[in-house]
């Protein structure tokens, strides 16, 4: 494939500092985070990208998987080592969801990207890009974070497994147009360091006008699931914390976990 | 019972694992309810004040014997004790753990924190079960460490 994220092609388009200079591109893997996570501490250097051409366990939450196939999208894991209380790190899925918006909405004017809170992009009402964060911490120190990134950029629904069809979609299904994915990691990581070093500096709140913009439920009708019981309402934007603020029959209430459904299709 | 008597209860109250309280006076009763997870988390700043870790790490220590060390979970968030519904849980009551082994993942915001042991040890208990919220700072196991 002539756009494979390969580091040869990438780095010389990397506008970063420390993001992806210490890049590994893989023609396929199990999984770029996995892989990153196995790196040796000597090699695995704050700002460490792991870029794949194919994933053949590529992970979701709670071991589902992500959909990865070979010469059309975008599978990548990004390290860093913060130095930062545990308890801050969550935001972390917001500062990236945020990065990709900006990123998204930049090169393809249009395209209308919205943040499905806290880690999936949505198109249409369906899946563009997931973001899943791993953290490991001891006591009240962060080891190290890893962010995984999919994005759908090459593929075409009709390739899709027959279960998401419905619910996914790429940046080819929604322009028309095949896109470099060398040009769009390189963005990417611009922008995640950019944003990532004003979070270190100012917190969330900056980032939290831009999610609530962009966000693909505002004012929706939602529901959100827990582990053992399910909580509709209305979505109001984000807390401070980047927490989800749902409006219920029984009151505001402010969720820093759990998985929403939308009612209502936002096509 | 006045207006800030009551304030002042509830405000008690969530500090506490006390999700209920019924009080009886002069022939007034006053039923205080609280759902230990949408209220905890509606009062839990998820960015800790140095005055409230330290509060934390005071109350964090329900070890049975002065031995034993007690895991908390660094973030507000859902427990669990194993990679999915399905799967076994990282460790069980008698386990035998190395320092720096996953015992459970803690999530928020679709962030997976994966918590290491920081002793050698045995698992003495699992105080939370699988998929319940827990707080900053909220004891998660009691570790019996290796002699």
């Amino acid at each position: 494939m002539p756009d494979a994220p390969v580091e040869f092609k990438v780095s010389p388009l990397l506008k970063t500092k420390y993001l992806g200079r210490k890049y590994v591109y893989l023609k396929s893997v199990n999984s770029t985070s996995t892989y990153l996570a196995d790196m040796d501490r000597e090699n695995a250097v704050h700002g460490t990208i792991v870029a794949a051409d194919q994933q053949t366990a590529g992970r979701g939450r709670m071991d589902r998987t992500w959909h990865s196939p070979p010469g059309e999208n975008l599978y990548f894991s990004v390290l860093l080592l913060p130095e930062l209380i545990p308890a801050k790190a969550p935001q972390l899925a917001l500062v990236t969801a945020a990065a990709l918006i900006r990123v998204l909405k930049k090169r393809f004017p249009g395209l209308y990207p919205g943040v499905k809170w806290p880690n999936d992009i949505l198109v249409q009402g369906r899946k563009l890009a997931g973001i899943l964060c791993e953290m490991k911490t001891e006591m009240n120190d962060i080891h190290r974070v890893i962010i995984g990134i999919g994005i759908n950029v090459n593929s075409t629904i009709g390739s899709y497994p027959q279960e998401l069809r419905e619910s996914a979609i790429s940046l080819l299904d929604a322009t028309g147009s095949i896109s470099n994915r060398q040009e769009l990691i390189a963005d990417i990581a611009a922008e995640l360091e950019n944003m990532y070093e004003q979070w270190l500096k100012k917190g969330l709140a900056p980032l939290i006008r831009l999610l609530e913009e962009n966000s693909a439920m505002r004012d929706q009708e939602v529901i959100v699931l827990l582990q053992n019981r399910e909580i509709q309402g209305t979505a109001r934007g984000l807390s401070d914390e980047g927490y989800l603020i749902l409006e219920t029959a029984d009151g505001i209430v402010q969720l820093p976990a759990g998985e929403v459904l939308l009612t209502k299709r936002t096509m | 019972m006045e207006l800030d008597e009551i304030k002042n209860l509830i405000e008690l109250l969530q500090d506490t694992d006390i999700t209920e309280l019924l009080i009886e006076r002069d022939g007034a009763k006053l039923k205080i309810k609280r759902e230990k997870f949408l209220s905890s988390f509606e009062v839990m700043p998820s960015t800790p004040s140095p005055a409230q870790t330290a509060a934390q790490e005071r109350e964090a220590e329900p070890a049975e014997t002065d031995k034993q060390v007690t895991i908390t979970s660094p973030i507000v968030g859902i427990f669990y004790s194993a990679t999915s519904p399905e799967a076994q849980p990282f460790v069980e009551v008698g386990s035998p753990v190395k320092k720096g082994q996953v015992l459970c993942i803690v999530e928020a915001m679709k962030l997976m924190n994966e918590i290491e042991c920081d002793t050698d040890g045995v698992i003495a208990k699992v105080l939370v079960e699988n998929g319940h919220p827990v707080e900053y700072g909220e004891p998660l196991y009691l570790v019996e460490p290796a002699s």
